[in-house]
């Protein structure tokens, strides 16, 4: 029996009582309780009247008896948040880590994932960022044969997860082995095994473990590769250790190559070697140079097979299969071949090639193992050559429908044609800014290509009616007008983005092009909600233009979009964009705000989402002046979508404000490549090329500005300071005084007039500056002061312009003016504070 | 600010979330600071927590996440931190001895051994003290920061804002309770 609530309440009440009291009191006391009490009388005297108090009782903590087997297995309990992860069951552990089912606690998406929790004590926190940003790459890669991998990080509590796609399936051997598979439906699921590892490896991920548990079949019989990528998530190098020192040992040396075994660089021919190894074991039960076991494993390797095998396996990585397709080519030979009749042939010794070079090793592998993470960073896995570059634009289709107000669908098949072929390597894809220039315009097909410079255009038809969609294209090659494929699709309308599929399929088909695996529209870059999708291209149609008036109103529509469809991820990434520009214009900080917070919405619901990873570069170069930051966001979006011309835009901006003016413009160039007729490209370019001091290749980027979009109050701004620095000092004041926006009119005549020596001029605008709003042009009163050469004034404005994070000072250290100011201390401060020095 | 600053000043003027954002905060830590005691430890461990709560302070402050100030808001809330450290942790080891899932104590300590273990006493006093807390919140208290939290009797005062003798009495007295609770089982 218990005590009951009420009873301890009675039993502190005659402690209170009791304690007090002298001994001989206390027994009197205890004689005086009545019956009610007596269940506490017993308790009361042993406390009260115990001859040695026992003041060694509950002094502390008890002994613990040891625990029984590993301490690392009772490390995690079901229900244990990790991140955001909730810890479901457990599904597996093994020597280097456990499994967990899990689920997302915070609700960002419901699926479970397989968590898998490396048995590290303890992650040193510089580890910690780069074990997220290593794990971002990986998340990017998306193939039909392999687990997922969506998130890594590090627990508050120091302990590293890294969150896959739960696949429910068996081990390959085992699964065989269950269903009695012959050695022809072996080779026939390990083809798919090859094909899985091919199009990772086409990724340039080499996944270091491959091992028979690392490949899983479901019921349905379709094999999936676990951990793609994870041995070097745990091996990436550190300036101060990897992981993998506190990790020890990430593979399994029955199936590790020599070289991955030696701690050499390794590339995807050690992948390659691993897989001959699963396929030995697969085939003979048996792993190579180990007998089989006596309970009868079937199959002998045929002499074909056995030399695929030792080819796959041979010492030497140049011995091997190239690649998983040539592995594979090899395989479906015999496997069309001899092994239909299964005609048994003399039994071969099992393979011992590589099993003799690993028994070598293993007495001392265990220290290679330790150090391979320092030299096995690189991943020379499959690039494609950039010699053939295939060039092609994407028109806006034409609206054939009744009334001609389905132009958002027109636009938006096209524009996600555009989105897609850009992925593409060996395609370039002009960007939509350029080639949409030439909506509604009958021009011949050839003169388009001839402007835009590309060799074939895709162009085509759309007409609804009801809820059906009729799409024609053509594919046309722009030097003879040839139409090389042309295709018609009748569909539902909410089947828009299968047809897009399809014909960025069909197109990259007929071009004789490789689609890489994995391009196609991610279903969480989709809506299926048709208000939610137009609200999206308009805001891309804002987004276009350079003025804030025109960024309020993308904002606005993809705001729209998002009420529509909040899961739109792209929507949301429009958000981001263009509140990033309103902040920078503007400075405002919940503009910020905001475009952080849309960005990363967009980066949970689409992990993938190249603009998203922009936006927050933006907001990490504008206000926080975190390049490094940005730079990491800019390289993530550049291993997904390299010719994005968000990014390249970006990109541009992000080495020209630190500084890096030959990188800047190779980047620029080729976003124009891409993006001819963006005027605001040109400007850009016209800028860069000022800083560099090649002023007559600034001027033809103006004037090529110029024809595509007429006027511009800051590109006048930028052409005046070109003929300033290039001392046409009359050109720079008349350019100077027509500007019709006051700031930039004051700040350029200011300028120009005290490089002209008309210091009267100069001041005077210098002062209407200064008296309208200075917080607003802190940073071009500092350049004012520069071109005179008043240091104090100088810097002190520059303090003031740094106070505000002046979006204007970014990239002033190209300027010319303060080319005589390098070396003074007070200007390097400058740089540092803003992060842009050496 | 620092963060666990503002969440102790939270969690002290009655915020629940808070209170739990700052448990959620420190249980790893704890949690990570007594495995690894326990793992280099090897056998017979006895944990002494006191040092674990001192050294999770450290961090903390050392990290800026608490300022040096907040030490004795901080050991107060730790103590409660360190219980659930203990008793999970004793919890997983006492259901891997028996291989199986964790069952009550109560129910199998007579029966499987005479004197129950460590383990055992660790679950027993924890069930005591939800009962006593129910009683007087005061004592429960005191018995945490003394029992789970390893804390000498002058950091109870401080903490409590009560004399050192308070303290030894009412840790006499919860500690007659406790026993006198745990016999009856």
């Amino acid at each position: 029996m218990r005590l009951s609530t009420k009873q301890l309440g009675r039993l502190s009440e005659l402690l209170d009582q009791s304690l007090p009291l002298s001994r001989e009191e206390r027994r009197a006391w205890l004689d005086s309780l009545s019956s009610e009490d007596a269940p506490l009388i017993q308790p009361l005297r042993e406390a009260l009247l115990a001859e040695e108090p026992d003041v060694e009782a509950l002094a502390h903590l008890p002994e613990m008896g040891p625990a029984i087997g590993d301490h690392a297995a009772t490390e995690r309990r079901v229900g244990e948040r990790l991140g955001a992860y909730e810890l479901l069951q457990p599904l597996g552990a093994g020597g280097m880590a456990e499994v967990w089912l899990a689920r997302r606690a915070d609700g960002v998406f419901e699926r479970q994932v397989a968590l898998k929790i490396p048995r590290l004590s303890h992650v040193p926190a510089e580890m910690v960022e780069r074990f997220a940003r290593e794990c971002r790459i990986l998340a990017t890669l998306e193939c039909p044969g392999v687990a997922r991998l969506y998130d890594a990080g590090v627990s508050a509590g120091g302990i590293p997860y890294i969150a896959m796609e739960y696949v429910p399936g068996q081990p390959l051997i085992a699964w065989c082995d269950s269903r009695g598979l012959d050695i022809r439906a072996r080779v026939h699921l390990f083809l798919q095994v090859l094909d899985a590892v091919r199009q990772a490896h086409a990724h340039g991920i080499i996944h270091r473990d491959l091992k028979p548990s690392n490949v899983l079949v479901n019921d349905r019989g379709e094999v999936r590769l676990l951990d793609f990528g994870v041995a070097s998530l745990l091996q990436a190098e550190t300036n101060l250790q990897s992981l993998t020192h506190i990790y020890g040992r990430a593979l399994t040396p029955e199936y590790a190559s020599p070289e991955l075994l030696r701690g050499r660089p390794v590339d995807v021919r050690s992948d390659i070697y691993s897989l001959g190894a699963v396929l030995h074991e697969l085939l003979t039960g048996a792993r190579p140079g180990q007998e089989t076991s006596e309970d009868g494993k079937p199959f002998e390797l045929s002499a074909e097979l056995h030399d695929i095998v030792a080819k796959a396996m041979a010492a030497e990585p140049a011995h091997r299969y190239p690649d998983a397709a040539a592995f594979a080519a090899a395989l479906q030979r015999i496997a069309s071949e001899s092994l239909g009749a299964s005609a048994r042939r003399p039994r071969v010794r099992y393979l011992v090639i590589g099993a003799v070079a690993l028994a070598a090793l293993i007495g001392t592998a265990s220290i290679y193992w330790l150090r391979s993470a320092a030299d096995s960073a690189a991943h020379p896995g499959a690039v494609t050559t950039a010699d053939d570059v295939v060039t092609i634009a994407v028109l806006p289709f034409v609206d054939l429908s009744e009334h001609q107000d389905r132009g958002y669908l027109s636009d938006g098949l096209a524009e996600e044609l555009i989105d897609l072929l850009t992925k593409v390597p060996q395609l370039r894809v002009t960007a939509r800014a350029s080639s949409f220039a030439f909506r509604d315009q009958r021009v011949p097909v050839a003169t388009i290509a001839g402007q835009l410079n590309v060799a074939h255009v895709l162009e085509g038809s759309v007409r609804t009616s009801g809820n059906r969609l009729k799409f024609t294209v053509q594919l046309v090659r722009a030097g003879d007008g040839t139409v090389i494929w042309s295709e018609t699709y009748d569909r539902e309308l909410k089947e828009i983005f299968e047809i897009q599929e399809n014909v960025a399929a069909a197109v990259v088909d007929a071009l004789k092009l490789r689609l890489l695996a994995g391009n196609a529209l991610s279903a969480e870059r989709r809506t299926a909600n048709v208000s939610a999708y137009t609200e999206y291209l308009i805001g891309r149609q804002y987004r276009d233009g350079i003025s804030l008036e025109r960024q309020q109103h993308a904002q606005a529509a993809f705001e729209r979009a998002v009420i529509a469809d909040p899961s739109f991820a792209p929507a949301h990434a429009g958000i981001a964009l263009a509140a990033a520009d309103i902040g920078s214009m503007t400075m405002t900080a919940a503009s910020y705000d905001l475009a952080l917070a849309e960005a990363e919405r967009a980066m949970a619901l689409a992990p993938r989402l190249v603009e998203a990873y922009v936006a927050r570069a933006h907001v990490r170069m504008d206000r926080n002046w975190d390049y490094v930051g940005a730079k990491s966001d800019l390289d993530f979006a550049s291993s997904i979508d390299p010719n994005n011309v968000e990014l390249l835009q970006a990109y541009a901006a992000y080495l020209w404000i630190i500084g890096k003016l030959p990188e800047a413009l190779e980047i620029q160039r080729r976003n124009l490549a891409r993006n001819p007729m963006a005027s605001t490209a040109w400007d850009w370019l016209g800028k860069m090329l000022a800083d560099a001091r090649d002023y007559p290749g600034a001027r033809q980027a103006f004037e090529r500005a110029e024809e595509l979009s007429p006027y511009s109050d800051y590109r006048l701004l930028l052409r005046t300071l070109v003929e300033l620095y290039s001392g046409n000092h009359e050109e720079a004041l008349r350019l100077a005084r027509s500007n019709s926006v006051p700031d930039r009119r004051d700040y350029s005549l200011s300028m120009a007039a005290y490089a002209a020596g008309q210091s009267a001029e100069g001041l005077a605008a210098l002062e209407r500056l200064k008296s309208r709003e200075p917080d607003r042009t802190a940073a071009q009163i500092a350049f004012i002061y520069a071109m005179k050469g008043d240091r104090e004034q100088t810097f002190a404005w520059l303090d003031r312009a740094i106070a505000l994070r002046d979006p204007g000072l970014k990239g002033m250290q190209n300027r010319p003016e303060f080319d005589k100011f390098k070396g003074d201390p007070r200007f390097e401060r400058v740089l540092r504070i803003m992060n842009v020095a050496g | 600010m620092a963060e666990l600053t503002q969440l102790l000043s939270q969690a002290q003027a009655g915020d629940a979330g808070a209170r739990n954002a700052l448990f959620a905060a420190a249980y790893p830590v704890l949690q990570q600071i007594a495995r690894a005691r326990l793992r280099d430890g090897g056998r017979n461990t006895m944990l002494d927590t006191r040092s674990l709560v001192h050294e999770s302070y450290l961090r903390y402050v050392q990290a800026g996440e608490l300022r040096a100030e907040d030490r004795r808001a901080f050991f107060a809330y730790a103590s409660q931190v360190m219980r659930s450290v203990i008793v999970n942790n004793v919890r997983d080891r006492a259901a891997q001895k028996r291989g199986d899932g964790w069952r009550p104590l109560t129910l199998s300590t007579r029966i499987s051994e005479e004197t129950p273990d460590g383990e055992e006493v660790v679950l027993q006093v924890h069930e005591a003290l939800e009962s006593l807390a129910q009683v007087d919140e005061r004592l429960a208290q005191v018995v945490q920061m003394r029992y789970f939290g390893g804390y000498s009797e002058q950091e109870i005062a401080d903490t409590l804002g009560v004399t050192e003798r308070t303290v030894q009495r009412l840790w006499l007295k919860a500690r007659l309770m406790l026993l006198a609770s745990m016999q009856q089982t």
